[in-house]
């Protein structure tokens, strides 16, 4: 009997991280027409973004079912473990409402459901964060869903996008819209807070945003955990986290590839950092 | 003079402020002429000229009012409102300080006058925050001090003692080259201190009762070729009143009515109950009458029934679109004024307003490389946005001064803040620093940090050879201007780019936007571009059709 920690898909957390930590995640889907795909399943990342700038129509996003969350509950608590569940931020997935719905199919107690109130690898933090919480062999439902709830609220990320052309059509643009200007060829920069997009700043090109990024970082103080992610363009991310080598332990710094569901909504040419205090 | 005049009522002040205007009006190309840059732009004499209307359409708005005190003080009321430019806001505080140093004065003394003239100077140098000497400031204190004396020594004539007060000014303005060396390089004498000068000799000219056309001050001596027989394009009889205005009425028209013992008095009074706007200048057996309406045929035929008409002319007003009839006309607010903070941006060129706009502009007021808009056009756009806290963008050295009058004027509700930017990639950038998400204090501290991170090169062709800075700039060659210093001069716009950005701190890493003017072709912008990328290998270069007038280029550096 232990805390174990479920998630869905859509925070893009590595599988050997997965492996280590013993964590759970449950697919959303991603579909082109007719055609539903689970991701990181039935498509990868570089499938996807194939699929995306190729793709006369755009995809869409689904959050995964509350029977595909029970299906994986299901077995942790006939093991009698407990479980905490963090999703997405619940302004912009319904995610969070499939795992509520599915966890009210349980005993009370048995699934407690955090909102990240964020998205990305922000969450991604967050969940490896709780991971290790619950890991501790004095860790209680109690202390490690207090401890995940306020990271959710003082976590932080921010993410600068090509064009807000994909937000704008996936419905996801929130008050980034008023950066929504196109003559200049600015490169965006968002924040989700509250799990609401909010716009931060317009750099005027790639190598001015990841300054920028750097700056809006270091503003924050502390840094226990960093990552650092991208769509289809590894070396701004990777200049990102030489860039912020110093503020977080190599062990505790990560480098992923957003997958389909944040993909569809950042499109090509996004990155996206996150930290947690 | 024969008699002695010993007060000025409030009517020898309308009066007064009609030769102001005209004799204004008579100098203003020359005052246009006098910049110091030879550049299209920063039209000091038009600045001053639509300054003075505004305040006479007010004077004339408030005709119950009889008090020289009550008059003055409509007279700086409609000029705070209508001021254009840097020298149109100095004077409309100079104006201001006038009203203030008469305030509740039935007549005007000598002791008043003097009054006057000190408040009006004190007012004028508090409009500017570094007060420099060899401007229109030198010239109004010229005249105070000079007016200020002949009271000491017991002059009690007010037309007099302003006599000696216009004396004052003239002096002071011939001594503006010797107090500003861009001046004396330049031979010319200041243009808003010949504005002064020209304001003080036309209500002078009218004290004294000389109320027809305005005619030569004789002031040739002073600096070269100033008074308006030796500049060719003046002509009061043809230019009477400047075509790029509007009101709410349709036309603006003008005439001249030949008669006997024309009465001023009363033919205002007729022609405003069919008109609006109406000015009238003479008396006698010829008055020149200016008026907006929707019926240019009622206004005609008021006047053939007073005499014989002649220089008819009819502008289409709405076709138009100025303002100077300003500061007493309905503003259309919207209904509702939302916490939150936007900006507006004065800007000229169809290409760069829209760039504007869609970086998330509320509104642009039309101008800034040319004709100069108004506090009020401001205030109406600033009120239009429809939140409770609006940032100005000026986008010109010579609009600073009227956003930050706009700012001070009370507006309910709305707090108009200005960033000073003095170009318009200036306010490019400060808009791409806007985020209407964070609170004003923050967007005016990002708005600032990022107008400040580049550098303007202004490419325009000289109006007239001239000497800048040491040089010799001959007429119609290309000047390239970086952030207002004069660092190349070329045969093509395009060299003047190449040579002007040298100066600037443009390296590899740079930002180079460049907006082409009004009716340039893309074909030799694509080819700087290719150039500029050349040379300075790894720069981003990005090209816009922004549109703008006078300016083949204007480009930023970052």
């Amino acid at each position: 009997m232990a805390v174990k920690i479920v998630t869905d898909s859509t925070c893009d957390i590595a599988r050997d991280v997965v492996d280590r930590l013993g964590i759970t995640v449950v697919p959303a889907y991603v579909m082109f027409g007719e055609e539903s795909l689970r991701q990181g399943i039935d498509i990868i990342p570089t499938q996807f973004y194939a699929r995306l700038t190729s793709s006369p129509q755009l995809p869409s996003t689904s959050q995964p079912t509350p029977g595909d969350f029970a299906e994986r509950f299901e077995p942790l608590v006939s093991n009698g473990d407990q479980i905490i569940c963090i999703t997405v931020a619940r302004q912009l997935s319904g995610t969070y409402n499939s795992a509520v719905q599915a966890a009210a199919q349980f005993d009370d107690g048995a699934v407690t459901v955090v909102d990240s109130s964020t998205a990305s690898v922000g969450h991604m933090l967050q969940v490896i964060a709780a991971s290790e919480d619950a890991a501790s062999p004095d860790a209680t439902v109690e202390s490690v869903t207090a401890a995940a709830s306020t990271r959710a609220a003082t976590g932080f990320g921010f993410t600068m996008v090509d064009t807000l052309e994909y937000l704008q059509k996936g419905g996801r643009i929130g008050k980034a819209q008023a950066f929504m200007g196109s003559i200049l060829k600015v490169k965006p920069i968002l924040k989700v807070a509250d799990g609401e997009v909010l716009p931060v700043d317009r750099p005027r090109n790639v190598r001015r945003g990841l300054q920028r990024l750097e700056e809006l970082v270091r503003e924050q103080g502390p840094v226990s955990k960093l990552a650092v992610a991208y769509t289809t363009d590894a070396a701004p991310a990777e200049e990102m986290r030489n860039r912020l080598s110093d503020l977080a332990a190599p062990e505790h710094t990560y480098t992923v590839q957003i997958g389909s569901a944040i993909g569809t909504h950042v499109g090509p040419g996004a990155v996206a950092v996150a930290t947690l205090p | 003079m024969t008699t002695t005049t010993t007060v000025l009522h409030g009517s020898d002040l309308r009066q007064a402020m009609l030769g102001a205007a005209s004799y204004m009006e008579l100098y203003r190309d020359a005052a246009n002429a006098l910049n110091v840059f030879p550049v299209p732009d920063g039209d000091t004499g038009t600045n001053m000229l639509l300054t003075l209307r505004a305040g006479i359409d007010q004077m004339n708005k408030d005709a119950d009012k009889h008090s020289a005190g009550d008059v003055a003080d409509s007279i700086a009321t409609g000029a705070f409102w209508g001021a254009r430019g840097n020298s149109g806001v100095i004077l409309s505080q100079l104006l201001r300080g006038l009203a203030d140093g008469v305030a509740g004065s039935d007549t005007i003394e000598t002791s008043d006058a003097v009054a006057a003239f000190r408040s009006a100077t004190d007012s004028a140098y508090s409009a500017v925050s570094q007060p420099r000497e060899g401007t229109m400031l030198s010239v109004i204190r010229g005249a105070s001090d000079a007016a200020t004396r002949a009271n000491d020594a017991g002059e009690r004539d007010v037309v007099a003692l302003w006599k000696i007060a216009y004396d004052g000014a003239i002096a002071a303005l011939a001594l503006t080259p010797e107090q500003l060396p861009v001046l004396k390089e330049a031979g010319v004498v200041d243009s808003g201190g010949l504005g002064v000068v020209a304001i003080i000799g036309g209500a002078l000219r009218h004290l004294e009762g000389d109320t027809g056309p305005a005619t030569d001050l004789s002031l040739r001596s002073v600096g070269g070729l100033i008074d308006p027989a030796q500049t060719a394009s003046v002509s009061i009889d043809t230019d009477f009143l400047d075509a790029h205005e509007d009101s709410e009425f349709g036309y603006c028209t003008q005439f001249v009515i030949h008669g006997e013992a024309l009465q001023v008095d009363s033919l205002r009074a007729g022609l405003d109950a069919i008109a609006d706007s109406t000015v009238i200048i003479g008396g006698g057996t010829a008055v020149r009458v200016h008026v907006h309406t929707e019926d240019p045929g009622a206004a005609l035929t008021f006047g053939v029934a007073h005499g014989e008409i002649d220089e008819v002319k009819i502008d289409n007003m709405s076709l138009q679109n100025r303002d100077w009839a300003s500061g007493h006309r309905q503003r259309s607010r919207p209904t509702e004024i939302r916490p939150g903070v936007s900006v507006v941006a004065v800007a000229s060129g169809p290409g760069i307003a829209a760039l504007f706009q869609d970086a998330g502009c509320s509104a642009i007021i039309p101008g800034g490389q040319t004709l100069n808009p108004s506090a009020n056009e401001i205030i109406d756009a600033a009120l239009s946005a429809g939140s409770t806290d609006v940032i100005v963008l000026p986008n010109n050295p010579n609009v600073v001064l009227t956003a930050a009058q706009a700012a001070e004027a009370p507006t309910e509700g709305v707090i108009l803040h200005v960033v000073n930017t003095r170009s318009m990639p200036q306010g490019t950038a400060a808009m791409l620093g806007f985020n209407p998400e964070v609170s004003v204090a923050d967007n005016l501290t990002s708005m600032d940090l990022a107008s400040g991170s580049i550098e303007t090169l202004e490419i325009t062709q000289a109006v007239r050879d001239s000497i800048v800075d040491g040089q010799q700039v001959l007429e119609n060659q290309f000047m390239a201007i970086l952030d207002g210093r004069l660092v190349a001069l070329a045969e093509t716009a395009e060299t003047a780019v190449l040579q002007g950005i040298v100066h600037s701190a443009v390296n590899e890493d740079s930002i180079i936007t460049v907006y082409r003017g009004e009716g340039s072709d893309a074909g030799p912008a694509e080819q700087l571009q290719e150039t500029l990328e050349s040379t300075y290998g790894g720069a981003e270069v990005e090209v816009f059709a922004g549109g703008q007038p006078h300016y083949p280029y204007l480009v930023s550096v970052e």
